[in-house]
């Protein structure tokens, strides 16, 4: 179990270009459709737990799926191997920056990426629409909430406190 | 903490970049792990269930906007649209795997972006 938890986040890690949002599908074809470790409902109340819990998604995802599998070693394995190679890479990337001064391509690569990573924080809610809107009330704090952000510059940490305060009292 | 660790080698090497590294995962780990068991433990509770559906519509939201404020950062000319478009397109209806999308991110990049290669316009596309 470890071993494959290693393997699974390590894979994760290396591609967790543009952080954040942009890594829910990659996680969800990962965790949910390949490995099974979570179901939907569990893999939608890993992101929620992810934004109320400090760092990049993918670590928050690291311990979450470490610690429902195999305790306390699982979420250190998952989190270590879901850090490793971005760490491999942000080395290898400065040492040749350090070395080489600036690289014009690599600011090809990065104007190459952001639209990819656009697209699939796009995809990601798209895909979380389905499972997180299952009625009106639910569909109604998801406005509040982005006009809130959106329009009026409120903190997401406040609009989510907000939402789970609603939650208890109407839902 | 891509960008601690960055840091962290242009001030002190590779000993600079894992220290950076840890100094910035260490607490959020702790901290994660300490709610997360919590949560666990009272999953089934009605309150942190109701605290949960509320939530869970506003994460939503979070990424909508998300989506709209990377937009306007990411989707500078008609070849950005163009790729974020096919991009999407592949991922959510052909189900292409989010890794191999980013790839040929970086090879789009390379071919569609490179300074000179294509006509730009002036004071952008010049690294």
């Amino acid at each position: 179990m470890l071993v494959r938890l290693f393997l699974v986040f390590a894979k994760i890690g290396l591609f967790a270009f543009g952080g954040g949002y942009a890594m829910i599908p990659f996680l969800e074809r990962e965790l949910v459709a390949h490995e099974a470790w979570l179901s939907h409902g569990q893999f939608l109340d890993m992101v929620v737990l992810s934004q109320v819990t400090p760092g990049p998604i993918f670590t928050s995802a690291g311990v979450i799926v470490g610690f429902r599998n195999a305790g306390v070693p699982g979420a250190v394995v998952a989190t270590v191997a879901v850090v490793l190679p971005s760490l491999a890479i942000v080395g290898l990337l400065g040492w040749t920056v350090v070395r080489h001064g600036h690289l014009p391509w690599l600011q090809s690569v990065f104007t190459g990426l952001r639209p990819v990573v656009v697209a699939l924080v796009a995809v990601a809610a798209v895909t979380l629409a389905r499972s997180s809107v299952p009625e009106w009330r639910s569909a109604g704090v998801a406005v509040a909430v982005g006009l809130a952000v959106g329009c009026f510059r409120v903190h997401p940490i406040w609009a989510i406190l907000g939402a789970g305060l609603l939650g208890i009292i109407f839902f | 903490m891509n960008l601690a660790a960055f840091i962290g080698y242009r001030v002190a090497g590779f000993p600079g970049l894992l220290s950076a590294s840890l100094g910035t995962t260490l607490p959020s780990f702790f901290v994660t792990l300490f709610i997360v068991a919590l949560v666990l433990r009272f999953e089934s509770h009605p309150v942190v269930a109701r605290f949960f559906a509320g939530v869970r519509p506003a994460v939503l939201a979070l990424i909508v906007v998300a989506v709209w404020n990377l937009a306007h950062a990411a989707l500078v000319d008609k070849r950005a649209w163009g790729l974020a478009a096919v991009a999407f397109l592949l991922v959510l209806v052909f189900h292409l795997h989010p890794g191999v999308a980013l790839a040929g991110g970086v090879v789009a990049g390379l071919l569609l972006f490179r300074s000179g290669a294509c006509p730009v316009e002036p004071g952008r596309g010049e690294g």
